[in-house]
């Protein structure tokens, strides 16, 4: 505040002459810190809004709900081992993701409203692009915020199961040493499925203003395209003269389903033999990651494409 | 924690009434221990923006529940009461609307809503009302701001209610509208309706009401004739201009008397600030007799509802 | 003009307003893809179809698109308008809370009926062919149309209480239904979709058996009436005590 305060340039206030009163209004002569600082802001904040951090209790709710819903099976897996030892495994790392991906595209369909639609909604982002800011900066600031967001659910629960099974052995040590690959496989693996899931999600909330449409676009998707992919891969012709043609066309459709790309892309990473309909389809391990890169591009396209073109 | 004291009116036959009403959000206090009556005529709601007009408004109209005291319509709380619905009306502030109606079919629904007996004739008598037949006939959505606003007053007033809650009524509108506008509500208020409009437009509410409500930060300031809440004030000077047969002479015979708090001489007048009304007037009548001059003309000049509302919203 | 106008005109505008927007052709194009996949099941194989169909009806039509089509159509109906504020507009007129819960339940059930009730309906009937599918599409639409009118209440009063009431139907369907109810079979008592598979399995004449239905008849019925009557009841009260938001 300037020296001489409010109300210095005091005035007769009933006199019919014009006055102007110093309310201490100051131009902004600070450094203007630019588009990287710019850009750090609005990841950090948007991460901070995935999981409803400076918002209101009710936001919190649903993507802290979400994150813990996806360390049950960790918990609950290291407490049976604790228990009962190792007998049986249903809860694995390379079947962790086939357990909660299901929580991941939830967790999305809550957030990736938030970050994508809610701007576009209060006619916002003229405010972004006006700053230092550029159109892309902005799309991938956001897409980098639920990435971040997304590998927190993908990453933390699994590392929790390494090393909590680490932890319940007798020889921790060995085990880890054992098991030294571990933690890469985790990391890589959990980086593809959360791009992909990221890439989807981002890519439909991009597309409209709406949170609802967002939310259930994103979710009629994953499902409706899981549905699809399974069914027309549980398709098989009958046997023909040909009796080794038990293959089909009709079971590498596998790959449209988002929720067996991922599955199938871990299972690659971890090196177990994939089940039931990936089995059926038997593609190369490595195809899935391609696939799971191939939708992430996408998504990522699109939320560019998006943001770059939008009249704002 | 002393009683609350007993309002100084029967809320059980007021059209409108406020008893002790207060309405907070988590720890924010939007509406603030207001007690008031509404009579017939047109009421002018009158507060800086987030003053809690609407909140008020939507409390009468039942949308929102009183955190603590009452609010009632006719005596009774609309809230419980969804039959009061026959003789009030609300236009609420916000600009919603039902876009995939045209004008006719969104004042043809109110009216059915309205368990009307002949919903046609009402809708096409509000359409009249607020003249709207041009466009009565496009979608909604296609409307400019004042055409939409137009349309929400005319399916308010589809049922000829006896008491209208307007939140902003005039928004949006152009001035040829606004005067339409205020003459329909001029009109209603003659006929014995209960009006009571908000509005941080002063020009509106000083045109139209014969009584303000007037709001500061959630608490009633004053209320009543807006003249007479003026001449409440008596730790505000009064401003008149004199215009008499000999300026100088009476300027220099006022500034010799305690109740007066200067004097300028403009042109063509005298410019005299007074510590009280009504003193001012007996005593300048007293001087210009005692000094031999005439008087032509005393004027107050901060009687405009724009200085009181100033005076008021400052503190 | 009685009260059933009254019920009339805000059935009319509920469906306006469920039809005339985007989300109505999205529905529509996703009820297609269960036809798509029973057309490619003719052309590639058709072998037990009979089984084959139960999948269908089970893997996408019943687990994955009614409870969609019917959480975005129920959330919608009315929380379109108390997000759009345009609800303010029935609030301030003489009519039963009752009779708005109504409407906006019947139009979202309706809907949901109508999509993907023909989107099952002809996709059996491209899978199963002849006199067999008959009995499975009359028993399936009737199970759709009970689910739809449950998941359609429980969306209505979700979306008078929170305005993520979508993300917390979608979270109910997919977790609690689809996660949970397969881990713990207690839970089943307390899921829709076993509701729905009830239902259509009891009425099934030819292959009651090939649905995973674990409800009776009777149980299908009295718990989803149950749920859906308590859930109109929360709605009502909640829609009569309805504040409009001052604060955004």
């Amino acid at each position: 505040m300037s020296a001489d305060g409010p109300g210095a340039v005091s005035a007769d206030r009933i006199g019919t002459s014009g006055s102007i009163y110093d309310l201490g209004y100051q131009r902004y002569r600070g450094q203007r810190l630019g588009r990287a600082y710019a850009f750090r802001s609005l990841y950090l904040h948007g991460l901070a809004a995935s999981f409803g951090i400076g918002r209101s209790t009710r936001s919190k709710v649903i993507p802290i709900g979400l994150f813990a819903i996806a360390l049950v099976p960790a918990l609950i897996e290291l407490g049976v081992t604790a228990l009962a030892g190792e007998a049986l495994r249903p809860v694995r790392l390379d079947n962790y993701f086939s357990l909660v991906g299901t929580v991941m595209v939830l967790f999305g369909a809550a957030v990736a409203p938030e970050l994508g639609s809610r701007d576009q909604r209060h006619h916002v982002l003229s405010l972004y692009f006006s700053r230092a800011l550029e159109r892309r900066d902005y799309a991938v600031a956001r897409l980098a915020a639920l990435l971040t967001a997304m590998l927190a659910i993908a990453l933390i629960p699994e590392f929790v199961l390494y090393l909590g099974t680490a932890l319940v052995r007798s020889d921790p040590v060995s085990y880890l040493s054992n098991n030294a690959d571990q933690p890469g496989l985790i990391l890589g693996s959990g980086i593809v499925v959360a791009l992909q899931v990221t890439g989807v999600a981002l890519a439909i909330a991009s597309l409209t203003p709406r949170r609802a449409y967002a939310t259930g676009g994103i979710v009629a998707y994953w499902f409706i395209a899981d549905g699809l992919g399974s069914l027309i891969a549980s398709i098989t012709p009958p046997p023909t003269a040909a009796a080794s043609q038990f293959t089909s066309w009709t079971h590498d459709a596998v790959l449209l389903s988002p929720s067996l790309v991922g599955d199938g892309a871990v299972r690659w990473f971890f090196g177990t033999a994939p089940e039931d309909a990936l089995a059926r389809a038997d593609l190369a391990g490595w195809v899935y990651v391609l696939a799971a890169l191939v939708y992430a591009a996408i998504g990522i396209a699109v939320v560019l494409r998006r943001f770059h073109r939008i009249a704002a | 924690m002393a009683e609350p004291s007993r309002p100084p009116f029967d809320p059980s036959t007021a059209p409108l009434a406020a008893v002790h009403a207060a309405r907070w959000y988590g720890n924010v206090v939007a509406v603030n221990d207001v007690t008031f009556a509404v009579g017939p005529g047109v009421t002018g709601l009158l507060g800086p923006n987030g003053a809690g007009k609407s909140t008020l408004l939507n409390m009468l109209a039942g949308l929102l529940a009183p955190s603590s005291g009452a609010v009632l319509v006719e005596g009774q709380p609309a809230r419980e009461h969804p039959a009061i619905y026959r003789h009030v009306a609300l236009a609420p502030e916000r600009d919603a609307a039902y876009g995939f109606l045209t004008g006719r079919e969104f004042a043809l629904l109110s009216a059915r809503l309205a368990r009307l007996p002949d919903p046609e004739a009402a809708a096409r008598r509000a359409i009249a009302l607020v003249d709207m037949e041009e466009a009565a006939d496009r979608p909604i959505a296609g409307y400019s701001k004042g055409m939409r606003q137009r349309v929400k007053l005319g399916a308010a007033l589809v049922h000829d209610p006896r008491i209208l809650l307007l939140d902003e009524p005039f928004n949006g509108m152009d001035p040829r509208q606004r005067l339409h506008m205020m003459t329909l509500l001029d009109g209603m208020a003659r006929e014995g309706r209960v009006i009571l409009f908000s509005s941080h437009i002063l020009e509106e509410v000083e045109r139209l009401a014969q009584q303000v409500l007037v709001m500061v930060a959630g608490r009633l300031a004053a209320a009543g004739d807006y003249r007479a809440i003026r001449r409440l004030m008596t730790d505000r000077p009064h401003t008149f201009t004199l215009r008499t047969s000999d300026d100088r002479a009476i300027a220099a015979r006022l500034l010799t008397e305690d109740a007066v708090l200067g004097v300028q001489i403009a042109n063509g007048g005298l410019d005299v600030r007074a510590a009280d009304y009504g003193s001012f007037t007996r005593l300048v009548a007293r001087v210009a007799a005692s000094a031999g001059v005439s008087l032509y003309e005393l004027r107050p000049t901060d009687e405009t509802l724009e200085s009181v509302f100033s005076y008021l919203v400052a503190g | 003009m009685g009260r059933n106008g009254v019920f009339r005109q805000l059935f009319v505008l509920t469906m306006r307003q469920a039809l005339g927007r985007r989300r109505a052709v999205i529905a529509v194009l996703a009820g297609a893809i269960p036809v798509l996949v029973a057309v490619i099941y003719r052309l590639v194989s058709g072998e037990d179809p009979q089984g084959w169909s139960a999948d269908l009806l089970n893997g996408i039509v019943v687990t994955t698109l009614l409870p969609l089509v019917a959480l975005i159509f129920g959330t919608s109906v009315l929380g379109g308008e108390i997000e759009d504020g345009t609800i303010v507009y029935l609030l301030v007129r003489p009519v039963p809370r009752r009779e708005i819960v109504a409407a906006k339940i019947l139009v979202a059930a309706t809907t949901t009926t109508v999509i993907v009730g023909v989107s099952a309906a002809v996709a059996l009937l491209v899978s199963l062919p002849g006199s067999a599918g008959y009995g499975l599409v009359v028993a399936s639409v009737v199970g759709i149309a009970w689910g739809a009118l449950i998941y359609a209440t429980i969306a209505v009063v979700l979306s008078l209480f929170t305005t993520h009431a979508l993300i917390v139907g979608l979270i109910y369907v997919y977790l609690w239904e689809g996660v949970i109810a397969g881990l713990f079979a207690g839970t089943r008592l307390a899921s829709v979709h076993q509701y729905v598979l009830g239902v259509a399995a009891a009425l099934d004449p030819i292959q009651p058996s090939a649905l995973p239905a674990h409800l009776s008849l009777a149980g299908s019925v009295g718990l989803g009436a149950l749920v859906a009557g308590a859930a109109t009841v929360l709605a009502v009260w909640r829609l009569a005590g309805f504040e409009v938001a001052e604060r955004p």
